[in-house]
């Protein structure tokens, strides 16, 4: 089954990988940023989405690291991932540049009618 | 080891055992690290509960490995059923509190329009409702979930078992439905909020009308002027062949999420529709029937393009 919809945590941790490995908590500073603020990944949510693209194969475990105590693994995007992240990026931009098509017509339009008469 | 990092390890004890094994260390350093970003000595706010229900969803098995935007669409669909059903039995049991003649089964009013205290049981689920559409998702789920118990208690506490209480099977079917909102979350966008608006509103529509019609039909020949309430999800089993060829249709032809979101809600209904309870013979050959199609749906659909080597693709150009 073919699905064209990608969530968009799901988007930004792929996007977050794309300019290379990062740990747990990297990803999920570098999801706030790049949605500026929207996007704030919970742990739970991250780590199933992470599940989820091992599975599918877009995501790998790229490493273990000890800091101050703490584990920290570091994961890295697959050609397959960073496949899936250029086509949904193609077709955000395709759905943005349609839009902004759209929005010009409008305003044109609304620019060349004649404004109604106000009582 | 703080008591921070005590608590934490403590909810990822929800995880599968084989998952703790290989994953527990990684996720706890993730989150001391976001608490001390946060300057944090405490769990945040609904963070334990996210760390167990993302752990009961990984216990899922299968089902977790649903894409996404399946599992959301066959929450809305569920979700939107479980609505459908609270908002035609309370109409339904004010109506005939309304219409009913004094006969064999004298209908009072017992609370308000109502016949009974079921209200309370479909009532949670209009409030679960609410609850969805502005986007409280935990709201929406534990009201669902609560509506089973409080059913469960008028169950036990109900002198008249006919009218007072759902029926078992109801509550179990319900039950099973508030269950399914914790598979998908279509609470979190406007989109999801949206589907289960329609999804509620389309059940509800469905139903109404068929026990308008049950009513209008049978309940006239048995010489009756009231409206006669039966189980209400027994007038799904006409839906299950529909919704089969539906259902393939989006996901072998048109390859759409949809498809399998009607599938997994077609899982919970099936069972009920096949081995539900029904007083009346019409029913169980009405079901008979409704089976016998849905099972020549799959052989047409999965058998005979086997046998004769077809493939049907239908392509956007």
């Amino acid at each position: 089954m073919s699905e064209q919809e990608m969530r968009e945590p799901t988007f930004f941790v792929l996007a977050s990988l794309a300019d290379g490995r990062k740990h747990g908590y990297g990803i999920i500073k570098d999801a706030e940023e790049l949605s500026d603020g929207r996007v704030r990944l919970k742990v739970g949510t991250l780590y199933a989405a992470l599940d989820r693209l091992q599975a599918e194969g877009f995501v790998a475990a790229a490493g273990d690291e000890v800091v101050s105590g703490r584990l920290r693994r570091y994961f890295e995007l697959t050609e397959a991932g960073a496949a899936s992240l250029a086509a949904e990026s193609e077709r955000q931009a395709a759905n943005a540049r349609h839009a902004t098509e759209r929005l010009k017509k409008r305003a044109a339009r609304v620019a060349t009618a004649p404004k109604a008469a106000t009582a | 080891m703080s008591d921070l990092e005590n608590r934490y390890r403590s909810a990822l004890r929800w995880y599968p055992k084989e998952w703790r094994a290989a994953n527990v260390d990684a996720m706890v350093g993730t989150l001391l690290d976001v608490a001390e970003d946060d300057k944090r000595t405490r769990p945040a706010r609904g963070e334990l509960a996210d760390l167990r229900a993302s752990a009961l969803a990984s216990r899922l098995g299968p089902l977790g490995r649903i894409p996404v935007p399946v599992r959301d669409r066959a929450t809305a669909l569920a979700f939107g059923l479980g609505v459908g059903i609270a908002i035609t039995a309370l109409i339904a049991t004010a109506v005939q509190a309304k219409t009913t003649t004094p006969s064999l089964l004298r209908l009072e009013p017992v609370v308000g329009p109502f016949i009974g205290y079921s209200f309370l049981f479909y009532g949670m689920w209009i409030l679960a409702f609410v609850a969805a559409i502005i986007g409280r998702k935990w709201a929406a789920r534990s009201l669902a979930i609560a509506s089973i118990l409080v059913a469960i208690a008028l169950r036990f506490a109900a002198d008249d078992l006919l009218f007072a209480a759902p029926t078992t099977t109801t509550i179990v079917f319900v039950g099973i439905l508030a269950l399914m909102s914790f598979i998908g979350n279509p609470f979190a966008t406007r989109r999801g909020r949206a589907r289960i608006a329609v999804s509620a509103a389309s059940w509800a529509l469905f139903m109404g009308f068929t026990l308008w019609y049950q009513s209008v039909t049978q309940g006239g020949q048995a010489g009756r002027t009231d409206w006669f309430v039966g189980p209400l999800w027994l007038w799904l089993y006409w839906v299950v062949p529909f919704a089969l060829i539906l259902a393939l249709v989006l996901m072998r032809l048109l390859h759409s999420g949809w498809g399998g979101a009607i599938m997994i809600l077609l899982v919970p209904i099936a069972p009920f529709v096949v081995f539900g309870w029904s007083p009346r013979a019409e029913d169980a050959i009405n079901r008979g029937v409704a089976l016998a199609i849905a099972i020549a749906i799959i052989c047409v659909a999965y058998c005979i393009p086997r046998i004769f080597g077809l493939r049907i693709r239908i392509t956007r150009s």
